[in-house]
């Protein structure tokens, strides 16, 4: 790949990373991570300013069966950043997702991580960064072993990333605190606890190994909305905090407009759109990102509470300027998108 | 198999009161009166629905909203019937003035289908995965019109294809489920449910599992078939906006019991019950800093474990200490609207007489303005 050549500069980020890293983890038996390589360099910034954290660049993937499921996705999520990827089922957000986490490899395109390309790396070395970059999945029931504490469930990620057991006891209890739980949750079994209870184990769990990058898929989606909202507040607590990334999947538009920063619109494998949350909301310059827009529900609410919102004008486009029941969308079974976007 | 059920042999509970209290509405296809669904396990019971009233007129679509555990799948299943002998349902199911809880087994099979419909969440599991489309809805037909011929069945399938707005009905007739994509196979599961032009056509939760843009268009069919065929729809959902969107009324469950009633547009723009408004408060919404969403503390009890008192009352900011032993119950407000809360309601009985005139309730909410206003909402919402 030619974009991994002329993106070697951004291997060099991690001097100062580096020793701001050693600090936030310097405990006794905690594992030393490879950082990248070292040497202050020219200073990569994210689309929002920042420092570099992440960096995909031209990602795609072609399934076994022939399906195109991710084609020329790049997107950049800076340090202590949240950027949201919006997409209805069948979009390629998940498989970015996975390529991103290492967990898949991609047919084209890089992802650097901290300036390193995981392609070809090491197994040990992709371990190690692994600690650095976590994931907290859609549904706690199934991501949480049930025959295993949530001590047990915590600790396994910490040992998996060599903490050693003395850190391992003081980090458990403090995460969970972290987390809006209480030390005594720790002895606990998953069915034990509510949904949003577990869904906050699920976050102690990644977090407990201090990563910078957290991949969120669909992590509240699962979740009542009264106790969504508490879990959105804690991400962004935790954010403030500790200055973590994350990488925020959903397919619900309105939660990705108000946890992200930066928002990728993904269409049929394909990046529509890409822009600040805000912007995307108020002014979106897609046809596909107005579809969607127009398709979530809510908007009828909001005008009976009396908010302002900017009246979106929507694009007649395949379905949505049909009548209800229109046949063109039926046969689909998609809405805004009888042509690809583009 | 038999529903063991008792009709109207309970004494008259708190939400007798408020049926009672509001006159009978000209039009009502289905009346719900003080419903109580309780499932046994072993030696325990759990009472999942707590006496839950409303009426359903023609043309008219209620939603029932609420979050997981608050009984509104079991209360629309309740309604047709559709649990075992685990269940013990009491109170009055009323369809067109028929008591539906005293009929037999029998004649409520002929019921279900035929005058009251289910759409299910998910129409791949609804649908039978080894007969084609066209098969399963004539096989329909056939079971409430035994004297309808096999062709002419087909040719009435086709018919209803088309009516839930498919363009090619004959191809889709000769599909398999698998064939279809996922909101394909929920306008043919729609097509079953209104084969036989139900007085009420109950749907559950009928695009959860679909996109937003999909979602779109089955809402907007069900607004459709509702114009066309002048049927009621009882929609249960945990969407509040699908529930804004697409309902004419809303009632809100919270932990078995229906906490607030009345039109969509009022419940939404002038939230009574601090459930409610507590809800909608956090929902996040364009101008809400991050990390500032007013969430409710806590988490809904599980369904059959519910607090005495109020259920609500641990999580609500109003509550008082009445309010964690006097279960609350659902009167009528306005006309046309009920709450189930002593604290924002001084009408109800329990509430001391010096409370001062209740407006929303006294939580800051963005969605929760002073007073009933009126409101550009309509079914459907702009499009």
């Amino acid at each position: 790949m030619s974009a991994a050549t002329t993106r070697t500069s951004d291997q060099t980020t991690a001097g100062t990373t580096a020793t701001r890293r050693t600090a936030r983890f310097h405990r006794p038996g905690w594992a030393r991570r490879p950082g990248a390589a070292a040497g202050p360099a020219g200073t990569p910034v994210s689309p929002s300013g920042g420092e570099k954290l992440l960096e995909a660049i031209g990602l795609g993937k072609t399934f076994g069966n022939g399906v195109r499921a991710v084609d020329d996705v790049s997107l950049t999520v800076g340090r202590g950043e949240t950027v949201g990827i919006v997409g209805e089922s069948g979009s390629g957000k998940s498989t970015t997702a996975k390529m991103i986490l290492g967990l898949l490899a991609p047919d084209e395109g890089d992802v650097f991580f901290d300036g390193v390309p995981l392609r070809g790396l090491p197994r040990a070395r992709m371990r190690a960064l692994r600690a650095r970059l976590q994931v907290v999945p859609q549904n706690p029931q199934t991501s949480l072993n049930p025959r295993l504490t949530v001590r047990s469930s915590i600790e396994f990620n910490l040992r998996a990333h060599g903490a050693e057991r003395v850190a391992r006891r003081t980090i458990v209890p403090e995460m969970l605190e972290r987390v809006g739980l209480t030390p005594t949750h720790a002895e606990r079994f998953p069915h034990e606890l509510s949904g949003g209870q577990l869904q906050r184990v699920a976050i102690a769990r990644a977090l407990a190994t201090r990563p910078d990058l957290v991949v969120c898929d669909e992590a509240v989606s699962a979740l009542d909305k009264s106790v969504q909202a508490q879990v959105l507040n804690l991400l962004a607590e935790l954010q403030a905090d500790l200055g973590v990334s994350f990488l925020f999947i959903s397919h619900d538009l309105a939660v990705v407009e108000h946890i992200a920063d930066q928002v990728t619109v993904m269409y049929l494998g394909r990046v529509v759109e890409q822009g600040p949350a805000a912007q995307l909301w108020t002014s979106p310059r897609h046809e596909y990102t107005r579809a969607l827009l127009a398709a979530t529900p809510g908007r009828a609410l909001e005008e009976a509470a009396g908010r302002d919102r900017p009246m979106i004008p929507v694009q007649p486009s395949g379905a949505d300027g049909g009548a209800a029941g229109s046949g063109t969308a039926a046969t689909t079974g998609q809405a805004a998108a009888s042509r690809p976007p583009g | 198999m038999s529903t063991p059920h008792t009709s109207t042999s309970r004494a008259p509970g708190p939400a007798a009161a408020t049926t009672a209290a509001r006159p009978a509405q000209p039009n009502v296809v289905l009346s719900v009166h003080d419903l109580n669904t309780t499932f046994a396990a072993g030696s325990r019971t759990s009472n999942v629905v707590r006496g839950v009233s409303f009426d359903l007129r023609r043309g008219q679509t209620l939603m029932l909203l609420g979050e997981s555990g608050s009984g509104k799948s079991v209360t629309a299943r309740s309604i047709m019937r559709l649990y075992g002998r685990n269940a013990t349902i009491t109170g009055s199911v009323r369809l067109s003035g028929q008591e539906l809880l005293d009929l037999s087994a029998d004649r409520m099979r002929g019921v279900r289908g035929a005058r009251i419909a289910l759409v299910p969440q998910d129409p791949t599991g609804s649908l039978d995965p080894l007969r084609r489309i066209g098969a399963q809805i004539t096989e329909v037909l056939a079971l409430h019109n035994v004297e309808r011929l096999r062709r002419a069945g087909r040719r009435q399938a086709e018919e209803l294809l088309r009516l839930v707005g498919i363009n090619d009905p004959k191809r889709v007739a000769d599909s398999y489920p698998h064939e279809l994509s996922g909101g394909m196979r929920q306008r043919a599961v729609i097509a079953i449910a209104v084969s036989c032009d139900p007085e009420v056509l109950i749907a559950d939760e009928p695009t959860t599992a679909l996109d937003v843009t999909v979602q779109k268009q089955i809402l907007e069919l069900f607004a459709d078939l509702q114009d066309r065929l002048g049927m009621a729809t009882l929609m249960v959902t945990h969407d509040v906006g699908v529930a804004a969107e697409a309902g004419d009324r809303v009632g809100v469950m919270y932990a078995g019991r229906l906490v607030e009633e009345g039109p969509a547009a009022q419940v939404f723009a002038s939230p009574r019950h601090p459930y409610t408004a507590g809800l909608l408060a956090a929902l996040p919404s364009p101008g809400v800093p991050r990390g500032t969403l007013r969430s409710i503390p806590g988490s809904p009890p599980p369904a059959g474990a519910f607090p005495a008192g109020c259920a609500f009352a641990p999580r609500c900011p109003v509550a008082r200490d009445s309010c964690r032993t006097d279960d609350p119950p659902l009167v009528a407000v306005a006309p046309d609207r009920s709450v189930a809360c002593p604290v924002v309601n001084p009408a109800s009985p329990s509430a001391p007489p010096s409370t001062p005139t209740a407006g929303a309730v006294d939580i800051p909410s963005p969605a929760a303005p002073p007073a009933d206003q009126p409101s550009a909402l309509s079914k459907g919402g702009p499009r």
